[in-house]
């Protein structure tokens, strides 16, 4: 752990190809880069002129990017604060830094894909904050409205099953 | 029935026959990807049922959801994300969420998730009853119930708060 690069930059690459150089230190928040890192150490044959390339070929160039910008601020201005259960409001504001907030206040599409973005990179505060994202976005909503924000076709309770839901004494209005 | 004449051997025209019976009958396990392999060469026509024809569709529908346009741009998150998501909702969107379906019923319906709302909303946890209540999401469901009726009772100036209401009052100052 006494190497320079270690503090250095290396190379993520996404679905498209493209390449992002990112310090070391931003990137470790990564779980699956900081395990990736590990290996090339163990393994020793690491070219010194080679900056260490990370393929992340489920992750487009623009969700990258927002998870590096996310990265970016977690290290240089401020970490977040720790999302824990009970929530202590049902507003994201008041629960985590305003510009948390604002970093998950986007369209549906690029918030899922941050989801999955940061579980396969495996950045737990990334995938806390997205997660809280989406529980808002499902509060109060039908079992119907949640099956089309989910993309689900369709309820896939047998007959029986259904009556039982329909009939369930222990469900809330 | 036109079409169905287009078959010319009986034995396959009864199998084709007992498909759509079967179909239409809840008791008989469907799988839609292998039922619509048999029928594809098999339009809906008028010799079938309306409600036949809404399964063959909806089967259709299952097999190729490619097809379904704007739907395919929402990208579906991974199941194991699902919990975690779980995690941060209130009781109301858990009961639904357990409608969605068989995963998500399951899912929704983890003690744990219910054991915290009921510590959080209530004050109360499944070990002080003997025996627990299994689901948990029972206790929570009780609880509501309970502070619901024992606050309408206060309102018509039955029993007063906390008297001798023991853990209720808690939920009931909070409620208040």
């Amino acid at each position: 752990m006494d190497g320079d690069d270690l503090h250095g930059t290396l190379k993520l690459v996404s679905k498209e190809g493209d390449t992002f150089e990112v310090p070391v230190d931003i990137a470790k928040l990564s779980n699956l880069v900081l395990t990736t890192l590990g290996e090339e150490d163990d393994g020793g044959n690491d070219d010194d002129d080679d900056m260490i390339e990370i393929p992340l070929p489920n992750v487009r160039s623009a969700v990258l990017a927002k998870v590096i910008e996310y990265c970016t601020h977690y290290k240089l201005v401020e970490p977040m604060t720790p999302i824990t259960t009970p929530l202590k409001s049902n507003r994201i504001e008041e629960i985590v830094q305003e510009w948390y907030a604002n970093f998950v206040n986007v369209d549906q599409t690029l918030l899922f894909e941050l989801v999955t973005a940061a579980n396969f990179m495996d950045i737990k505060a990334l995938l806390d904050l997205t997660c809280l994202a989406v529980s808002i976005l499902i509060k109060g909503k039908s079992a119907e409205e949640i099956r089309r924000i989910f993309n689900i076709k369709n309820n896939d309770f047998s007959a029986e099953e259904e009556i039982k839901v329909a009939d369930d004494p222990n469900a809330m209005s | 029935m036109a079409k169905l004449s287009n078959i010319k051997d009986e034995d396959e025209r009864n199998r084709v026959q007992q498909r759509w019976t079967d179909l239409g009958d809840p008791s008989i396990p469907r799988s839609p990807l292998s039922t619509t392999n048999h029928l594809l060469a098999l339009p809906p026509s008028t010799c079938c049922p309306s409600s036949f024809k809404k399964q063959y569709y909806r089967s259709f529908y299952y097999a190729s959801p490619s097809s379904s346009g704007a739907d395919t741009t929402i990208p579906s998150l991974s199941p194991d994300i699902i919990p975690i998501i779980l995690a941060y909702c209130d009781a109301t969107t858990l009961s639904r969420a357990c409608c969605v379906c068989h995963s998500w019923s399951i899912m929704a319906n983890a003690n744990e998730l219910w054991t915290e709302l009921c510590k959080e909303v209530f004050g109360v946890t499944p070990h002080e009853l003997i025996p627990s209540p299994d689901p948990t999401r029972v206790l929570y469901v009780l609880s509501h119930r309970k502070l619901r009726e024992v606050l309408s009772l206060s309102r018509r100036g039955v029993v007063g708060c906390g008297a001798g209401l023991g853990g209720w009052s808690r939920a009931i100052v909070r409620e208040r």
